[in-house]
């Protein structure tokens, strides 16, 4: 094999003199030179000593059997990033648009003048280099993406088999990651995290932040403590400047959520630093956003973050990254009803054809709270939603946003379900806006539409913060029909649009179920 | 909302564009009740008004609250309300509330 020479040029010409004037103009010039009659020899040489011995390639066009176009396509496939120069006959220009789009650097026609050439190998050798550093540069990103993937594979450990993780990266290496934790006293941490940006910086900042945290919860700090301790260096370091100068171009922020779950008494303590706020989806297919948002790391020191408990919490929580809330948003359907279908068809082993309009990494875990951490959930949710007091008059998009959510999961769901869905729980909600809240913006009505998968139903749970009220609404029904009387007829399309109706609260919380068959 | 009066044949025609729902029901209160005071109508020889909300995919409670009010309108006239249909899950939403012993309900797509 030759040795890497950074000016070793490859020149291929069938013409002999032509190929002995190159050859000796470029060695004049303290260029080395290789030489091949034709394409099939110049490939054998770039086989043989590897295509890296070469800086740059000089070929004429018009040669027997093969062209220098040929050639340039081949080299295309096999090693892009030698620079190449086509020489071609008076009057062969139309030839030039074809070998740039094989890229080549450069061009020259016959008669070749020395001094063009030189300036083109020149021009040659230096984008060889350019494309060879970047190509290093590339390959770099592509293992540290990798790696990052290999990262999320299943969990090793068996406690951590609770934990299911849907993963599809934008870029080849980011700043999202997930990781599972082993606390103190048979506790399990898990931290979802998004680094601004989506380079090295950002991959870089990542693993910097999971090693912290792998760390410091060894040494028994909690999630909160790592949050409170890592945004105190984005904060007060990393997002100060030094000298003048801030350490990165831009202000350094992570978005994170971290849970610590106890499987021996099924308590929960989250903490929620700029994440989507995750769902708690119960046995009994209710869910409901939980913790509170506050800033992500990085924007904020002390950090006010505080965590929230949840004692004896059942069933599952589901979490992700605000990349799947942006392409709910373009989808102006619910994140939680993305995350039940993206982890459907994962389970397929499928790809959404919706994520072609991410804009950004989508992360999703899913954590089994229960005795045995390979259940599967009964209910999935399609819809889990906190809508403001004073929202009564968006109602018509809410309920817009409810139908896009159950057709995403349900396409061919029956009109008469999917009318009695939509209309009791827009009965439902607007009674909570208007009566639980007294369109009081501070208040919101919670909303969650799961799907139960073995019974084939829906269950919608609907709550108000309001005291509610007894009403006797089977009495009612007989008397606002006779007598034309226009109060509670909502209870009464509840009452009969619903399969099941069940009340909690006196009212102010309502589930109702609807099989898929229609009523 | 669009309507025509055939005094002939004693019948006030009442179109709705789409939807009758709490989003719009006052919007609709206020155009019926503007039709019913104009002098044409409320003078009409009408006995029967025909409500046509075959456009319609949906009736909420509000929306039926507003048929409730037309109904009472035209009893007090003396006068009969037809309410013409073509949503099947909204003629069931007429049947479950009883408004069949109230109106006359046809199926605009028979």
């Amino acid at each position: 094999m030759l040795q890497t020479d950074t000016r070793l040029v490859l020149v291929v010409d069938d013409d002999f003199i032509s190929r002995r004037l190159l050859e000796s103009a470029l060695s004049k010039n303290q260029y080395r030179v290789v030489c091949a009659s034709g394409v099939s020899e110049a490939k054998d040489l770039l086989k043989k000593d590897g295509f890296e011995a070469f800086s740059a390639i000089v070929t004429d066009f018009r040669m027997p059997e093969l062209t220098g176009l040929d050639l340039l396509n081949w080299l295309e496939i096999n090693d892009p990033t030698i620079g190449s120069i086509m020489v071609t006959a008076e009057g062969e220009k139309r030839l030039v648009a074809e070998s740039m789009r094989a890229r080549a650097v450069d061009f020259l026609e016959k008669p070749v003048e020395m001094r063009r050439l030189m300036k083109a190998v020149d021009r040659a050798i230096a984008e060889t280099n350019d494309r060879r550093k970047s190509r290093v540069t590339q390959n770099a990103v592509k293992d540290l993406g990798a790696a990052q993937s290999a990262l999320l594979k299943a969990p090793v450990r068996e406690e951590f088999r609770r934990i299911l993780v849907c993963h599809f990266p934008m870029h080849e290496a980011g700043g999202d990651f997930y990781t599972a934790l082993p606390l103190d006293n048979g506790r399990i941490g898990v931290l979802l995290a998004d680094v601004s940006g989506h380079d090295l910086r950002s991959a870089f900042v990542g693993a910097f932040f999971q090693g912290m945290a792998r760390g410091l919860t060894a040494k028994s700090s909690s999630i909160g403590d790592v949050f409170r301790h890592f945004s105190r260096i984005l904060a007060e370091e990393w997002n100060q400047p030094a000298e003048g100068k801030l350490i990165s171009s831009v202000l350094m922020s992570v978005a994170a959520c971290g849970l610590e779950f106890d499987p021996s008494d099924n308590s929960v303590r989250l903490c929620n630093c700029g994440a989507p706020r995750p769902a708690l989806v119960t046995p009994d297919g209710l869910a409901t956003l939980i913790g509170q948002w506050n800033s992500p790391l990085g924007w904020e020191y002390p950090l006010t973050a505080t965590d929230a408990g949840l004692p004896e919490a059942e069933g599952h929580i589901f979490f992700w990254t605000d990349g799947l809330d942006d392409l709910a948003t373009t989808l102006k359907c619910s994140p939680a009803g993305l995350v039940t279908d993206i982890f459907k068809k994962q389970a397929l082993g499928q790809r959404p054809d919706y994520l072609q309009k991410a804009n950004d990494d989508i992360m999703a875990v899913r954590v089994c709270l229960g005795s045995d951490p390979l259940a599967e959930p009964d209910f999935m949710p399609l819809h889990v939603d906190e809508i403001s007091g004073n929202g009564a008059n968006r109602i018509d998009s809410l309920q817009e946003a409810w139908a896009d959510s159950i057709r995403r999961f349900q396409p061919d769901l029956n009109e008469s379900t999917a009318f009695d869905l939509l209309l009791a729980t827009r009965e439902v909600v607007l009674n909570g806006l208007v009566h639980g809240c007294a369109d009081n913006a501070e208040k919101a009505v919670r909303l969650s539409i799961c799907w139960n998968q073995k019974g084939s139903f829906f269950r919608v749970s609907v709550e108000d913060p309001g005291p509610g009220h007894d009403f006797p609404v089977d009495s009612h029904e007989e008397a606002a029909s006779a007598e034309l009387m226009t109060s509670h007829r909502g209870l009464i399309f509840i009452k009969h649009l619903a399969t099941r109706l069940e009340t909690r609260r006196r009212g102010a919380h309502v589930i109702m179920d609807f099989h898929s068959g229609g009523n | 909302m669009n309507y025509t009066l055939n005094d002939s044949q004693g019948v006030l025609h009442v179109t709705l564009p789409g939807d009758v729902l709490s989003t719009n029901v006052d919007s609709l209160s206020k155009s019926f009740t503007e039709m019913l005071n104009s002098a044409a109508v409320s003078g009409g020889r009408w006995t029967r008004l025909v409500l046509d909300i075959s456009k319609a995919k949906m009736v909420d409670s509000m929306g039926l609250n507003l048929i409730v009010s037309l109904v009472r309108q035209v009893k007090i006239r003396g006068a009969k309300l037809e309410v013409r249909i073509n949503n099947p899950n909204i003629h069931r939403t007429f049947l479950f509330t009883r408004m069949d012993q109230q109106v006359d309900l046809v199926s605009a797509a028979a």
